[in-house]
């Protein structure tokens, strides 16, 4: 038993929005509370009326000018103009609420020194990922080659974050030295072959753990701090575009805050 | 993706919406003439849609603050058109409906709008709880006891109106 089982509990369990462990529990409360059962079954039972009522209506509702509306509509929208990364415009959406997104925003108003891991991380980017045709030194299917041998070198335990909710799978990584020491690059890629380069190093840039955006080589690119690691995110795409991985990266890591 | 694929798309939606503009309007027509002039307004403001956002929030979004200006004018003008049930709504299409599908809709025409909306978002449209509050504008627990007080009137409505079982005794005949 964690905590109390709300109204709102039921209503989310009724409509399936509960995770497994909470739904778990409100099937333990109504199982001891029939009436609670009761009521919960009736919620469902109405949902279900309600569904095939306004179903039936909506459904004989045929209309030829709505209609013609709907295809100068489709025609509209096929006409706007594509992003790099699909599904990034809703990730962003919601961070807008957030007032996180609007502190980072302000952060890439800020004139600021780039740090060396910045330059170094768009350098290796321009190398090793632009092009398509080079290979990884340790493929992305071999992801405990790939954390064992980050891990190793950087001298701190190393995840590697999975963008797939958004689009991006991971090509692979590589190693590299740099005058101020080891950097691993993680190479990411999305659905036409565009790719993104993550790094990661411990390097003393009093980054902080706030994201800082900035523009390198015609490049965007972001970088933060986490524990003794510094990251760098650099891709061929907008601003926006490149927030939405940070948060999916930086989401992922628990110890994480920004 | 292709105009077909959205006509495809925007046809799923629209049926959403007709669904949606019933139960703000309780009336048939009003509720095509709200669809159709949503509608009007996304391709006017189809600047405002970036492609890969949820398209179908996006319309409930301009549907329901169409509604609401809608609203204002008309209250404005003194005129507040009481409209029919969307049980009588339902009526002449099909004679077929259940009798309980007839109750339900005729006792969710009765609950204050504003519980109305909440229902038929989330229970109906299946819109996560965070898009439907967005939509309505309003915080995520004023959404949730519109949704639990809405849910609790139509069920106790639905106690009432419960038909007794019919009890058949046989013919003698």
């Amino acid at each position: 038993m964690t905590h109390k089982i709300e109204e709102s509990d039921l209503h989310a369990f009724v409509d399936d929005r509960l995770d497994d462990a909470r739904a778990e529990a409100v099937m333990t409360y109504l199982e001891a509370n029939p009436q609670e059962m009761t009521r919960v079954r009736e919620f469902m039972e109405q949902k279900q009326l309600l569904l095939e009522g306004l179903d039936a209506i909506a459904a004989t509702a045929a209309n030829s000018y709505t209609d013609q509306l709907r295809d100068r509509l489709a025609g509209k929208l096929a006409g706007r103009p594509s992003f790099v990364w699909l599904r990034t415009a809703a990730a962003v959406a919601l961070l807008i609420g957030s007032g996180w997104l609007a502190h980072m925003m302000y952060q890439t108003h800020v004139e600021e020194e780039i740090p060396n891991l910045v330059e170094d991380a768009a350098q290796v980017h321009q190398i090793f990922a632009a092009d398509q045709n080079r290979a990884v030194e340790i493929p992305g299917s071999d992801r405990n080659e790939l954390v064992t041998s980050f891990a190793v070198h950087l001298g701190e335990p190393v995840s590697l974050p999975d963008l797939s909710p958004i689009g991006l799978a991971l090509v692979g990584g590589r190693l590299l030295g740099t005058e101020e020491g080891p950097l691993a690059q993680l190479i990411y890629e999305d659905g036409s072959g565009r790719r993104l380069t993550l790094c990661m190093a411990v390097q003393d840039t009093e980054a902080g753990t706030e994201v800082h955006l900035v523009e390198v080589d015609g490049l965007n690119a972001g970088y933060w701090q986490n524990g003794d690691l510094t990251y760098a995110v650099v891709a061929e795409t907008a601003p926006e575009q490149l927030l939405s991985i940070v948060a999916e990266i930086s989401e992922q890591k628990p110890s994480g805050h920004l | 993706m292709t105009k077909n694929a959205l006509i495809q798309e925007l046809t799923n939606h629209i049926v959403s919406l007709r669904r949606y503009a019933l139960v703000l309007t309780r009336d048939r027509q009003d509720a095509e003439d709200l669809v159709q002039e949503s509608l009007m307004r996304a391709i006017a403001a189809v600047d405002s849609w970036r492609r890969g956002s949820d398209l179908r929030a996006w319309l409930f979004r301009i549907m329901h603050n169409l509604h609401i200006s809608n609203m204002r004018r008309l209250q404005v003008r003194g005129s507040h058109k009481q409209g029919g049930s969307s049980a009588e709504a339902a009526e002449e299409p099909s004679q077929m409906l259940r009798i309980e599908v007839r109750n339900v809709l005729a006792a969710l025409a009765e609950l204050p709008e504003a519980q109305r909306q909440a229902i038929t978002l989330i229970a109906i449209e299946d819109l996560r709880y965070e898009e439907a509050a967005k939509i309505l504008d309003i915080p995520m627990g004023t959404l949730m006891s519109r949704l639990a007080r809405g849910r609790e009137a139509l069920r106790q409505s639905m106690d009432g109106r419960k038909t007794p079982t019919l009890h058949v005794i046989r013919s003698s005949r």
